[in-house]
């Protein structure tokens, strides 16, 4: 990968404590696993960020690359790939997600 | 504290008390939800073939059902200022709760012809609410009037700006439909072609 995309993804990550890596954004997601990652946010009513990667190919195969994770949504905090809706999911119903973000 | 189903209430307050009170009635043959019935009349109006046995089991059904807190959770100010915002390579226009997309906001200004656009959620529809929409020159005595820009105006009752806090309106071109769309997230159940919704 060059230099200029590994940068700019570095970027793209650390825009805010939280980004969301989905198909669409928060307003309109195109994917139910996206909607889903989504929801979860929206219920606790903090600040996110969130990224459509349909509108981009580099930063959808790139992103990809950089995580070594294959798939989307992919849920960022402070820089670090949380993981993806099941993680989000898992973590949301343990309640550890809450205490993570909030 | 959950609310006593009787048979005086109307089949809107039931419905907004529990939408899943929509599937009850239905399965027991009442015709009381769909595109032109007035569920402002109380469910007794739609027993009138059921006897005393029939019209018990059902209340007994329906007053088992979880009731959802009739009160929509929203905020105290009432937001009349447009915001902007730009989320990736998008953008969006925020007024009194509702996001407008780039799509929503240039299509309404084409067609509006400088009328103001009339949101209103009604009682009716396979589901127990569906949203009315339509270009007028002035809002209603109990509408509330937000700008969403100097040309064009939204018009909206407490009721409807109380239930759709939160929503995304877009407006899509396609090969079956084509118009606006207003996503509720509150939404709890729709019918199949999604014009009708509950909470």
């Amino acid at each position: 990968m060059n230099d200029q995309l590994k940068d700019h993804l570095h970027k793209l990550i650390n825009q805010a404590d939280v980004v969301l890596f989905m198909k669409g954004d928060k307003y309109i997601p195109q994917c139910g696993f996206s909607a889903k990652v989504v929801d979860i946010l929206n219920e606790f009513e903090i600040d996110y960020s969130t990224f459509d990667i349909l509108a981009d190919e580099d930063v959808r195969q790139g992103l990809k690359e950089y995580s070594n994770w294959p798939t989307y949504p992919q849920l960022y905090y402070k820089g670090e790939l949380i993981g993806g809706c099941d993680i989000v999911c898992e973590m949301y119903e343990a309640g550890e997600l809450e205490k993570l973000l909030k | 504290m959950p609310q006593k189903i009787t048979t005086d209430m109307s089949v809107a307050t039931i419905i907004e008390l529990t939408p899943d009170s929509v599937v009850i009635m239905n399965n027991a043959g009442l015709k009381c939800t769909g595109c032109n019935v007035d569920t402002t009349k109380p469910l007794k109006n739609f027993l009138k073939s059921f006897d005393e046995k029939a019209v018990d089991k059902l209340l007994d059904h329906l007053n088992k059902l979880k009731q959802t807190s009739s009160e929509p959770k929203t905020p105290e100010k009432k937001d009349f200022k447009l915001h902007e915002i730009i989320e990736g390579n998008k953008r969006y226009y925020k007024i009194a709760g509702l996001t407008f997309t780039e799509s929503a906001y240039k299509n309404l200004h084409q067609l509006s012809e400088k009328r103001g656009l009339r949101i209103r959620l009604v009682t009716g529809g396979c589901s127990g609410f569906k949203y009315e929409y339509d270009f007028y020159d002035q809002p209603e005595a109990n509408e509330k009037t937000y700008q969403l820009s100097d040309s064009m105006a939204i018009y909206m009752d407490d009721f409807t700006f109380d239930r759709s806090y939160g929503s995304v309106i877009d407006f899509t071109i396609g090969l079956h439909s084509s118009g606006l769309q207003i996503i509720n997230p509150r939404k709890k159940r729709a019918c199949s072609c999604g014009t009708s919704i509950s909470f």
